[in-house]
């Protein structure tokens, strides 16, 4: 603390009548039992105290040194401050610094008090990501904490031009947020777009970047309007294509806006790849999700419906493998898938070493009892593992989920009308998304209208950068 | 996103018309080109692309007089009501018995051939569906009709190239001196119903850079559909002959039956070109309704938009449901080309009008 | 606006609801194993009335079951039509019949001959309850002991009528595979006629190749050895490789050929010239004979020559152009005329020439 710094702020502290900032916040963390108010001393005639909640403060910022000259040994001043910033503030303010873990000195007569960074973040260390594995390319991802994953953003990111947007969200417990973009290369319709969104929020709190996507304004009662990751070398990837990225406080996840269908079937690792691979691998995901979303409804249509359509070699094999099976091909389908679900859903909660054991139980145990007890045929339970394993295939895990309830959708429609059906139910999810909007761009971009404003597509970021290259040539 | 930012490229437009001339090209007009006087089948297919062309480029002169204006309301401006009301009361009619014709027509090939007793009521749900789709506006109706034409054109492709089996090209008609017979057919008109598809571009046009230059994306897509149409009519013929195939409803869908290879997986490929079919027959019934309540908000402006495609829906839906047989459909078709003629030839005469109203407006 | 739009989306909601209520309508839904399939159909029928359908269904087996039981199921039913014995036989039967899936056609030799078969083939084209590709057959012999005899080779019985029929089945130049729409097509084109294989009851296996029927409209009119069957082959190009002897006693394979028609017209009567070109290869030569390559070609040129004759003569006498000749007279007949082809192809005059060519004589020369 420089002598005109140290005059400057120490004026925060001088007494306004009627005002009574330390009793305020007496009055305001009542019944804390964390919250304590110090008294240090005396400074500029007025008693000095300092507020802080115990539990969130860190005991390396602020040092203080027992008065010398004073007569009473337990009067102690603050002697240096480790710190980010501090700054001058009102009740309201300070209140909500203390929730932070700031400290807070002030007088009982001032108006205002000096707020101090001192706040000590309980965090997990950065550590791999959960969800988004990679075998090439960053091995790190965010954490809970904001500040770590600004941090990392910037990190990452070492320009002027990555700008960063800061809101807090929650009327009861607010949780800030930040909205990152990069000067230039974002649309800046869409961040007045989100700022706007995010001044219309009404809600007392928000735990994760999921809850607040709906928040957003992003309509939609079954698809994921855009992609939440926990990847920043995803998250600049994107930047650099024109997209905007909110992080909020308390979770990993960041979500990327806008998002379009088509983002959900890349993984981090395709830019890292050699184009072909990344095509191999992405029509691989794209077959898997035609499996996933149609194999269990062809096998009904074909079992049912339309058993011209495969050779007969296959219908007598279908037919034999039924034979002692009760119940109507849908029955039967939807029993299987019913219970292969409850066995992922089953896996995914439970600890790690238990869900071995689900599955064990489940998959092996189950699946060959209920062959031999002529409930579902041989050649469903075949059509059912494919099936799941197709689900596990998807990058993004909001994404599986959607396939996961969608698959029931398209099987009715293929109990109904068979192969017509399946194709139907096609038609049906692909007019329902090309209805959809994320964030003022079409859901189904790259097809149709506004194509090129979608900056997501690679086709644009190479020529971008070939008009670039011929601006510097010409 | 508003209407006023959308622009929908010429490639989009392309789209449109592609999936317009899949659910056109296939249930009545292989039968209508080989029923026609002649045996040249390939000189009614050009003759039809060229003034098809021909009615396009007229149509977008038509529409190029106020660009950023759909159909309906550059008639409106240049010739007032009675303008519109000569323009758009035949072109409502004559989307309505298209919509309900094209429908009818998909639901009966589907229950002739994959779901025989599946009642009507329940396969003309394909109605609701594009019904849904037109709701959602031009915007929604290009993007589906990418994701569309991306699945069946293939499909269509496909099939045609697996129908290059089997044939057999000393079964093809001989060049006849009475080959142009054709031009006094009441089938040959009839078949003009396929090459009428730029009239949906009524209520999209004023999305386009420049509507001027609409005829392009039709001419393109025919030129593109030109192949598979042409397959459509000729590869039944060199395979099944002139005598086999005339004697069927569907000889596209027989010489899909008649495909038979060792590694073919699909056993049943009429099932696949159902699936393709009934892709571009949504997308073609939702751009109608879309085009239909354009029509019918630009006459009434007060009606709510959604109301007014929930009845066009429900109109069709039941007109489709209450046509008795195939060969009302067949005469429905023949019955509506003189609606269809006075459409495509009374835009030249609009333009001319138009053309000379402003002219004398300039003078005075 | 927001006020009315949950209201909406429970109506979108409810919407998505009603496709379950479709479900208790199961109209077109009749599960595989209630279905029987049909993998061979047969029609026979010597009285002047009525026709009688002999049906073949394979019997899936599960698997706990294991084999043993007989795989097969034959059933047969006379009545006035082909439509009505099939209308009596679906009384008869305790699951759905389902000929979707049919893989073969046999119809009786004497049906084919006295009363023609388009008549009892004809539903099949109207409701496409049969696929048109699939194997159409004449057979001579009793039907009835066809249909109720296991298949010796123990497969799927309705899959071997087909597998009989493909190329890699063998002797394909005699079989000449037939499906049902080439039939139809044929039925309706007095320009061309069919060529049908005529089998008979084999003794180890299911049915042995007895010639190929040919067919003056909708009747059969003759049978083609199968050795005669070779020439259809060369003149429409459907040559697959296969062997033959030589006079000399030599065996040659005929690899590939390639047939130039030229066709016109000379005093009212059509004339048809074919040069057909034979690339061959030595399979066999006995070590007694003198022979040089120039004789073998000689020799399998004479040889085919006179065999196409005999073949030529025997289709002229029954007005039976089973080449598809007419086809290439089209553009220069008038359409009314085409009827009259049958009788118009008996006065043509037709020649054919081979040219044959020794590609190699295999690992071993000629003259050693």
């Amino acid at each position: 603390m420089t002598g005109h710094r140290k005059r400057s702020i120490w004026q925060a502290l001088r007494p306004v009548p009627g005002s009574g900032l330390l009793a305020g916040l007496r009055d305001s963390f009542k019944d804390m039992a964390d919250f304590e108010a110090i008294r240090l001393g005396e400074a500029a005639s007025q008693e000095l105290y300092s507020c802080y909640l115990t539990t969130l403060v860190g005991s390396e910022h602020l040092i203080f040194a027992l008065d010398p000259d004073a007569e009473r040994m337990d009067e102690a001043l603050v002697e240096r401050y480790v710190g980010t910033k501090y700054a001058e503030g009102d009740l309201k303010a300070c209140i909500e610094a203390l929730c932070r873990g700031c400290t807070v000195l002030c007088t009982p007569a001032s108006a205002s008090g000096i707020i101090l960074e001192t706040g000590e973040w309980q965090q997990r260390s950065v550590t791999q990501p959960q969800s988004e594995n990679v075998i090439q390319g960053p091995m790190y991802a965010f954490n809970e904490c904001y500040h770590t994953n600004v941090a990392m953003m910037r990190q990452r990111m070492r320009t002027p031009k990555l700008k960063l947007w800061e809101t807090t969200v929650g009327e009861v417990a607010p949780v800030q947020s930040g909205m990152f973009y990069m000067e230039g290369i974002t649309d800046e319709g869409l961040v007045q777009r989100i700022q706007q969104q995010f001044s219309k929020i009404e809600v007392d709190g928000i735990q994760d970047t999921g809850e607040l996507l709906r928040l957003l304004g992003a309509r939609s009662v079954l698809f994921p309007l855009a992609i939440t990751t926990e990847r920043p070398d995803r998250l600049a990837s994107s930047l650099l294509s024109g997209k905007v990225v909110i992080l909020l406080d308390g979770t990993p996840r960041a979500i990327v806006a806008p998002g379009a269908f088509s983002d959900f079937w890349e993984a981090a690792e395709d830019w890292y790849l050699m184009p072909f691979i990344a095509v191999f691998l992405r029509t691989i995901r794209f077959m898997a999700l035609l499996t996933n979303l149609f194999l269990p409804s062809f096998y009904v249509a074909v079992t049912s419906v339309n058993i011209d359509v495969n050779r007969l070699e296959i219908s007598l094999a279908a037919a034999g493998s039924r034979e002692a099976v009760p119940y109507p091909v849908l029955v039967e389908t939807l029993l299987i898938l019913f219970l292969l679900d409850c066995i992922v859903e089953a896996g995914v909660r439970l600890p790690r070493t238990i869900s071995a054991t689900v599955t064990m139980v489940g998959g092996v145990v189950l699946g060959q009892a209920i062959i031999q007890a002529n409930i579902v045929s041989n050649l469903l339970v075949i059509v059912a593992a494919t099936t799941a394993l197709t689900n596990f295939i998807v990058v993004d895990y909001q994404m599986g989920l959607v396939q996961r309830v969608l698959k029931y959708f398209v099987l009715i429609g293929a109990g109904v009308l068979g192969i017509l059906g399946i194709v139907l139910s096609f038609a049906i999810m692909v007019v329902f998304l090309s209805r959809m909007e994320s964030f003022g761009v079409a859901y189904l971009s790259p097809a149709g209208p506004r194509a090129r404003v979608y900056a997501g597509d690679p086709l644009m970021r190479f020529k971008r950068g070939r008009d670039r290259h011929k601006e510097r040539s010409g | 996103m508003s209407g006023r930012a959308l622009r929908l490229s010429e490639t989009q437009y392309v789209f449109l018309m592609l999936g317009v001339f899949g659910s056109k090209s296939f249930f009545l007009y292989p039968n209508l080109i080989l029923h026609t006087a002649g045996g040249s089948y390939w000189m009614p297919i050009l003759t039809g692309l060229a003034l098809g062309v021909l009615g396009a480029w007229s149509f977008a002169k038509l529409l190029a007089l106020h660009p950023g204006l759909d159909a309906f309301a550059v008639v409106k401006r240049s010739l007032g009501w009675p303008g519109l009301l000569l323009f758009a009361l035949p072109f409502g009619w004559y989307l309505w018995r298209d919509m309900m014709l094209i429908a009818r027509a998909h639901v009966e090939i589907i229950s002739m051939t994959v779901l025989h007793t599946t009642p009507l009521w329940v396969l003309h749900c394909i109605i609701w569906v594009a019904l849904f789709l037109a709701m959602g506006g031009i915007a929604s109706i290009t993007r589906a009709a990418a994701v569309f034409v991306v699945v069946g054109v293939p499909l269509i492709v496909g099939l045609t190239l697996l129908g290059l089996s089997d044939l057999q090209f000393t079964l093809h008609e001989p060049l006849r001196s009475s080959d142009a017979a054709y031009l006094g057919s009441k089938n040959f008109y009839a078949s003009s119903y396929v090459w009428v598809g730029f009239l949906y571009f009524a209520s999209s046009a004023q999305h386009a850079r420049r509507p001027g230059r609409l005829w392009r994306p039709f001419a393109a897509a025919a030129l593109c559909f030109l192949p598979i149409i042409a397959g459509a009519v000729y590869l039944p013929v060199l395979t099944f002959g002139v005598g086999f195939s005339k004697a069927l409803s569907f000889p596209f869908l027989s010489k899909m039956d008649s495909i038979s290879h060792y590694w073919l997986v699909v056993e049943n490929l009429t099932a696949v070109f159902i699936s393709a079919a009934i892709l571009f027959v949504i997308l073609t019934i939702g751009l109608m309704m879309h085009c239909f309540v354009t029509a019918l908000r630009t006459m009434l402006p007060m009606l709510p938009g959604r109301y007014a495609y929930l009845a066009v829906g429900a109109g069709t839906y039941v007109s489709a449901l209450l046509i008795p047989s195939w060969k009302w459909i067949e005469n429905g078709v023949w019955m509506d080309t003189p609606v269809r003629l006075y459409l495509v030839l009374l835009v030249p005469l609009f333009l001319l009008l138009a053309r000379l109203r402003e002219r004398r407006s300039v003078r005075a | 606006m927001n006020a009315r739009k949950p209201r909406w989306r429970r109506a979108a909601a409810l919407a998505m609801l009603l496709p379950m209520a479709l479900l208790q309508g199961c109209w077109d839904i009749r599960d595989i194993d209630n279905r029987m399939l049909v993998a061979v159909m047969g029609f026979a029928g010597d009285d002047e009335s009525g026709v009688t359908v002999f049906l073949r269904f394979p019997v899936p087996h599960s698997e706990q079951e294991g084999g043993g039981a007989k795989d097969f199921l034959s059933a047969s039913q006379h009545g006035a039509t082909a439509v009505d014995a099939l209308d009596q036989l679906r009384a008869r039967m305790p699951k759905f019949l389902d000929m979707s899936q049919t893989r073969a056609i046999l119809v009786d030799r004497k049906l084919a001959e006295k009363r023609g078969i388009y008549d009892c083939l004809d539903f099949i084209v109207r409701d496409r309850v049969m696929p048109i590709n699939a194997i159409f057959t004449l057979y001579d012999g009793d039907m009835g002991a066809l249909f109720e005899r296991p298949n010796p080779s123990g497969e799927l019985s309705g899959v071997y009528t087909r597998l009989y029929f493909e190329k890699y089945a063998g002797g394909t130049p005699q079989k000449n595979k037939v499906t049902l729409w080439e039939v139809f097509s044929r039925h309706y084109n007095p320009l061309q006629q069919s060529l049908v294989p005529l089998l008979v009851k084999d003794t180890s296996f299911r049915f042995a190749l007895q010639g190929n029927a040919y067919f003056a409209g909708d009747k059969m009119a003759g049978v083609l050895l199968p050795s005669e069957t070779l020439i259809y082959d060369l003149v429409t190009g459907r040559m697959s490789p296969f062997e033959i002897e030589t006079a000399g006693g030599a065996n040659v394979k005929i690899q590939s050929s390639r047939a130039r028609i030229h066709t016109e017209w000379s005093a009212g009567k059509p004339v048809i010239r074919i040069n057909v070109n034979v690339s061959m290869k030595l399979m066999d030569a006995p070590h007694k004979a003198v022979m040089n390559t120039s004789r073998m070609q000689e020799a399998v040129d004479k040889l085919l020559e006179e065999r196409a004759a005999r073949v030529f003569a025997k289709t002229q006498a029954a007005g039976s152009d089973i080449f598809g000749f007419g086809n290439r007279f089209r553009s220069s007949m008038p359409v009314r005329a085409y009827d009259k082809w049958p009788s118009i192809y008996k006065r043509a005059s037709i020649s054919l020439k081979v040219k044959s060519h020794m590609r190699n004589e295999g690992l071993k020369l000629l003259q050693d």
